[in-house]
């Protein structure tokens, strides 16, 4: 694993409030397309509006608000923008 | 279908656009009352249709179902894409939200590739506005190279300009330019091999260019059709191609969003970030874990309460004035008639009817804060908050509220599950929703508990209603192991922006709602309730002796095991024109009559508490009430899913009264009579 693929981390493991990018997508094609539809797609923005401990997460893509299972934030890797 | 208008020119025009940005508000402004709902061919998706005038002309505008993309993920995004392909619309009107632009544009993108001249209207603009964000539509469309109409269609506004747009574009496709969004550059190589490869194998409606663009995405329903179309030494080639660009879709809808980013760029002036919109304080409590339940179950009690305060009574008036005079007065009428034409009417015809009948206010409610909850956007957040506690089942949280629903009454249950996308989805709350215990069977509960068990009443009568969810939750947990494994599909939403409800598009929803309940499930409740009126009267002179009567009979050998004699079989049977029915059964066979005054007393005498307590269990898990398995079949699109959820429901009635029956058997619990 590169230096650079240390600095992602799955989107569920972000805390609310955050703002990141997505670097990637560890998901079938079906997964990909439907994020993509939402506007997750790699080199999005986002920032999470809400994430519990367990259940689902809240985030905002391209000012659309988008409700994620867990099981499908952990297949989304992010990087955190510092600042 | 609607009927043809045939004297004056008409267009097709497909009305295409992402859920949720007030497309139905357009149709619904357009078409008024000259729509027809129905169903896509061989598909469960709803297709509305309708006709608008303009300038002489007369548009048949199609309402595609709502969609954020075209790769086929569902029926509905198959039957939007078919749709343009297939029946070739003059013109494809494309509303999108304005104040989410760069996730609408996502679905142009998409529809530029398609053969049909697309028009975009921008809808609410003025939330646009309140959000602090910026159009020129001018700009967008000079970008675009297609017309974009600025709309605030719940004020009606632009929508006039739009259809001119339309209309004109449709007399003179060629005249737009649309920009369309390429491939990156890394697989523009592929693309190009891949449509190489295709060659002339590709039939029409289809073209090889976008042949190729969804096999690079893994759009299962091309693939499948391509592999068909090809040679196979053709196909493996492209299969290679494919497997070693996996990575495409990733370029494909990155570029997209490329794409889209160059398009807005001059057009659109986003707010300052940290601006706070009324969405996100009201969210704040709306998906909060533990207020955003809060809110839930009030909003939930108040459905219910309005029900109860409303609805009821309503439902008694109509029951006591209505269909109760008229069964009087049809017997009265018809006396001097053999006895079994005025049982026929008075009986068969008009106590089918009185059942559709009663059935209305309860649904008109219903289906009102249905509509309302969706309309405000709530209903997402409810799926939301839920999510979790539905995962277990193999749900997720949209089939929350369908399921909360049957507890009033399990017809709004099914017919409230077209919230949710997914057909196996669908499919797996309809099966589960006649197993929540509405209202009826709650009733029937109220008034057999206390006789039988006294002090014991209220941990009985809770126990059965939990006892029955457990049972749902086993069969939800069951069904997703075996049947429908592999079928989850993940769980992705948009929670949309609260707004203010449309009172016109609600009652549009209400109205159609209802009028399908009435014609569908209506003839069938008629049809049932002239069958079973048949079975328990002929061949006469009683209940006893008569087909249902001597088939609770015949049914001897499961008495023993049940605990329960005909009579109660009988009762058990009846429920299945209406829940309630059991009580009036029961009235007829134990004497009583059929108020039931004294009926427990004589009960309590006659059957032992634990036959009781078997005959509760199968009562609150018997197969669904006539109404129910009407829209479910209606909901299903074939009996085949109805069938199976009729048997499950039987067997898992009956196998849980002999279980309930046997147990108390064998620890000598309430096997004598009180």
């Amino acid at each position: 694993m590169s230096d650079r693929d240390n600095r992602y981390r799955p989107l569920s493991e972000v805390s609310t409030g955050a703002r990141i990018v997505v670097r990637r997508v560890d998901g079938g094609r079906g997964l990909l397309s439907r994020l993509a539809a939402l506007g997750l797609v790699v080199g999005s923005g986002l920032e999470v509006l809400q994430n519990s401990q367990d259940g689902p997460m809240l985030v905002r893509a391209h000012n659309t608000r988008v409700a994620l299972g867990r099981n499908e934030a952990r297949k989304v890797m992010v990087e955190e923008l510092d600042g | 279908m609607i009927p043809e208008e045939s004297e004056s020119p008409s267009l097709l025009v497909g009305l295409a656009g992402q859920p949720n940005v007030g497309k139905s508000t357009v149709f619904n402004l357009l078409t008024g009352l000259r729509q027809h709902v129905g169903n896509w061919p061989g598909k469960t998706v709803a297709r509305r249709e309708g006709i608008h005038s303009y300038d002489g002309v007369n548009l048949r505008v199609i309402d595609l179902p709502g969609t954020y993309s075209l790769t086929a993920n569902s029926p509905e995004e198959r039957v939007a894409r078919d749709f343009i392909l297939r029946e070739h619309p003059s013109v494809v009107i494309m509303i999108a939200d304005a104040s989410a632009i760069e996730r609408n544009l996502y679905l142009l993108s998409e529809l530029l590739w398609l053969p049909a001249p697309v028009v975009l209207g921008l809808n609410m603009m003025d939330v646009a506005t309140a959000e602090g964000i910026e159009i020129e539509a001018h700009v967008l469309a000079a970008a675009l190279g297609i017309s974009v109409v600025p709309l605030v269609a719940s004020r009606a506004e632009g929508v006039s300009a739009l259809i001119a747009e339309a209309v004109r574009l449709a007399r003179d496709p060629d005249k737009i330019k649309p920009a369309r969004p390429e491939v990156g550059a890394a697989h523009r190589e592929v693309l190009a091999s891949v449509i190489a490869l295709l060659g002339e194998s590709v039939p029409p409606p289809y073209f090889a260019e976008w042949v190729a663009l969804k096999l690079l995405e893994g759009d299962r329903e091309i693939t499948e059709l391509a592999r068909a179309w090809l040679p196979d030494g053709a196909w493996r080639q492209i299969e290679e191609l494919l497997h070693r660009h996996e990575d495409a879709v990733l370029d494909i809808t990155s570029g997209r969003y490329e794409w889209i980013g160059r398009m807005v760029r001059a057009a659109v002036k986003q707010p300052r970030l940290g601006q706070v919109s009324f969405t996100d304080r009201l969210d704040r409590y709306a998906v909060h874990p533990f207020w955003g339940m809060l809110l839930l179950f009030a909003a939930f009690a108040l459905i219910f309460g309005i029900t109860f305060q409303v609805a009821s009574p309503i439902q008694e008036w109509l029951d006591v004035h209505v269909v109760t005079s008229a069964r009087s007065w049809l017997r009265a009428g018809l006396s001097a008639m053999p006895p079994w034409i005025s049982g026929l009417f008075a009986d068969g015809v008009a106590g089918g009817a009185g059942v559709v009948f009663t059935f209305l206010p309860v649904l008109v409610v219903f289906f009102t804060a249905l509509a309302l909850l969706e309309d405000t956007g709530y209903l997402a957040r409810v799926a939301y908050v839920m999510d979790r506690f539905m995962h277990a089942l193999g749900l997720h949280g949209k089939s929350f509220l369908p399921l909360f629903l049957g507890f009033g009454c399990n017809v709004p249950a099914v017919m409230g599950t077209r919230v949710i996308e997914a057909r196996s989805g669908r499919l797996l709350t309809i099966l589960l929703a006649p197993l929540v215990p509405c209202s009826a069977r709650l009733a029937v509960l109220a008034f057999l508990v206390p006789p039988f068990f006294g002090k014991w009443s209220l941990p009985v009568a809770v126990g059965l209603v939990a006892a029955n969810i457990v049972v749902l939750a086993v069969v939800g947990i069951a069904l997703n192991h075996t049947l429908f494994r592999g079928h989850r599909l993940p769980f992705i939403m948009e929670l949309p922006l609260y707004h203010t409800p449309n009172a016109r598009s609600i009652a549009h929803f209400v109205w159609h709602s209802t009028r399908m309940f009435l014609t569908k499930a209506g003839s069938f409740i008629l049809l049932m309730s002239l069958v079973v009126w048949a079975l328990g009267n002929f061949p006469g002179p009683d209940l006893e002796s008569s087909y249902l009567g001597r088939f609770g009979h015949a049914l001897g050998p499961l008495s023993g095991l049940l605990g329960m004699d005909w009579r109660l079989l009988v009762a058990l049977l009846s429920s299945f024109m209406a829940k309630e029915n059991a009580i009036a059964t029961l009235g007829i066979l134990y004497g009583g009559g059929e108020k039931g005054i004294g009926l427990a007393q004589t009960l309590v005498a006659s059957v032992a508490p634990a036959s009781g307590l078997a005959f509760l269990t199968a009562t609150m898990l018997f197969i669904p009430c006539a109404a129910t398995v009407a829209v479910m079949r209606q909901e299903m699109g074939s009996w085949r899913w109805v069938l199976f959820g009729i048997g499950m429901m039987l067997l898992i009635a009956l196998g849980a009264a002999v279980l309930v029956y046997q147990t108390c058997q064998w620890f000598g619990w309430g096997v004598t009579h009180a």
